[in-house]
This record gives C-alpha cells, sequence and structure tokens, in this order.
C-alpha cells in the first residue's frame, strides 16, 4: 500500500541543487532474505539477507537539464527530499543513487511529465532542522 | 607416537590393525607379516581407477595389484596378500556392495560446493573427501533467497 509524504514545493534536492518542477518521489525498497531451517525442527534457526536496493523515480514537470545530464553520464547522484507535517520536518535522502532509464508521459490534465528512474544503495529518513523563524 | 586399536570386520580375522593418530597411517600385523598402510590422495585415485576400468569394468587383480604397490610399504606377499588385500580394501572403503566412484561428477560437486578446482583436489586424501561429499549431499541446504518487495511510497509536491 503506497505511503503518501508531503514535500514542500523547495524540498526537492540534487546533489544540493534544488530541482524545479518535481512533482513525486516514488521510492520502494526490494530486499533479498531467506529462512535457514536443520533436520528435526520445523522451526527456522536463522535467517539471511541476500541483496538490498531502493527503486525510485522522479516525476518532473516538462524536464530538468541537470536530471538528464545524469541519465547520459551515469555519474552518481543524491536524493534530499525535505517533508513537513504540521509542526515537525524529516527529510528522506537517497544515497549513491544512479539513473536506470528515463521516459515521457502525460500527466492528468494532459500536460507532459518526464519521470527519471533511479536505483539507491540506501534510503534515510531522519529528523530536519527546523527552519529558522522570520524575524 | 600415538596407535589406537581398529576391529576389522570378522572376514578378516588374524588380521591386527593400529592406526597412528598422527600420521593418519594405518599398521597391518598377521600371519607373519607387517605392513603400513597410507591413505590414498584423490589424484591417485583417479589415475589408478582410469588404469584399471575399462567399459564400465574394473580390471580387480590389477586394481589391487597397483593398489598394493602404491598404498603399502612393503607390499604383502604370499598367500596372506589377498588378506592383507581385503583389508586395505576395507580400510580404503572399497567394499563389493559400493559403486566405481564417478570422480569427475564428484569433482564438480566439490567444485559447487566449496569452489574447489583439480588442482586443490589432487593431494587431499580421497577418503576424506569422500566422507564430505556424504555428508555434503546430506546437508540441508538454505532455501533461495526470496525476493521481497515493500509498496511503493510516493513524496507528492505541493507548492506553498
Amino acid at each position: 500500500m503506497a505511503t503518501i509524504f508531503t514535500a514542500n514545493s523547495s524540498g526537492i534536492l540534487v546533489d544540493n541543487n534544488r530541482v524545479e518542477g518535481v512533482r513525486a518521489v516514488d521510492y520502494r525498497v526490494i530486499r533479498e532474505q531467506s529462512n535457514v531451517h536443520a533436520l528435526g525442527s520445523h522451526e527456522r534457526v536463522a535467517v539471511y539477507y541476500g541483496p538490498a536496493l531502493v527503486q525510485g523515480r522522479i516525476r518532473v514537470a516538462s524536464a530538468d537539464a541537470h536530471l538528464d545530464e545524469l541519465t547520459q553520464t551515469g555519474a552518481a547522484f543524491q536524493v534530499v527530499a525535505n517533508l513537513r507535517h504540521a509542526q515537525s520536518a524529516r527529510s528522506v535522502a537517497f544515497d549513491e543513487c544512479v539513473m536506470t532509464g528515463k521516459e515521457f508521459a502525460l500527466s492528468t490534465g494532459g500536460h507532459g511529465e518526464t519521470i527519471y528512474e533511479f536505483s539507491a544503495t540506501r534510503v534515510r529518513e531522519e529528523a530536519a532542522e527546523q527552519p529558522a523563524a522570520a524575524g | 607416537m600415538f596407535s589406537v586399536a581398529i576391529t576389522p570386520p570378522d572376514a578378516l580375522a588374524g588380521l591386527t590393525i593400529r592406526q597412528d593418530l598422527g600420521s593418519g597411517r594405518y599398521a597391518l600385523t598377521g600371519f607373519g607379516q607387517r605392513c603400513i598402510l597410507r591413505e590414498w590422495t584423490w589424484g591417485e585415485r583417479r589415475r589408478l581407477l582410469a588404469a584399471c576400468v575399462s567399459h564400465g569394468q574394473l580390471d580387480r587383480t590389477r586394481f589391487v595389484d597397483a593398489l598394493l604397490g602404491l598404498l603399502t610399504e612393503p607390499t604383502p606377499t604370499g598367500p596372506a596378500r589377498e588378506i592383507y588385500a581385503s583389508g586395505v580394501l576395507w580400510l580404503l572403503g572399497i567394499t563389493p556392495e559400493r559403486a566405481l566412484p564417478q570422480c569427475t561428477a564428484a569433482e564438480v560437486a566439490l567444485a559447487e560446493r566449496f569452489g574447489w578446482g583439480p588442482t586443490a583436489l589432487e593431494r587431499e586424501s580421497a577418503v576424506t573427501l569422500d566422507r564430505w561429499l556424504v555428508q555434503a549431499a546430506l546437508s540441508v541446504k538454505p532455501s533461495a533467497a526470496t525476493r521481497h518487495e515493500s509498496g511503493w511510497n510516493q513524496i507528492a509536491v505541493h507548492d506553498d
């Protein structure tokens, strides 16, 4: 089941640079694991883990030059999304990302959007610094 | 040197067997003779079988002669030679009901299981590797890793 967070319009950064026109960032974690059993018991005795991977998609209105360049070069990058909920703030960071694909789509309302697909080594959530109060 | 007595089956009555725990070698005594037996290596067994097996059939006489000449010191002689040969075959795990070892298939199994190549196997004890192969066949292997995918999460962007 999808979990939806809300980010403010300045909240999506790629390599610390704001990406204009981001509509959403989708992600999921894929992990391999299996149970180890032994003779004489139906209960598992251990769990072993295989590779874990994060898959993500950045939906951008129209397109973004920096993301296009990353798709061409295959260079690693970082994505950080700053989330806001009531008085609390969190950030979600995707580390060691590489682009895996790009596709064009028409969103509802007939507007074009580019979907940049990427994979990341890990996704981290942490409390974000509260923005300074306007003086 | 510390050795232990090995109790042979009734068919080898008259033969006394002791194993030196340090070297792993066996001392066979009886019928006025004594010889020392060492275990054969994987490479030795493969070559010996290749020389003595033709069209799936083992030339037993040739095999036993070569086996005694290779692994015993001194080589048993005379009427007692046959019982010494039976003792050697028993200690090496070669019994009439056991099929000829499929060396190539066993080597592939060892390579897959432990990552050992032919060079690594060459000098290893064939008796020890046989034991490992039996255990490997009996051991429970973990099931193939299952891929678990979490649901998609979305970070939706709304203008302030």
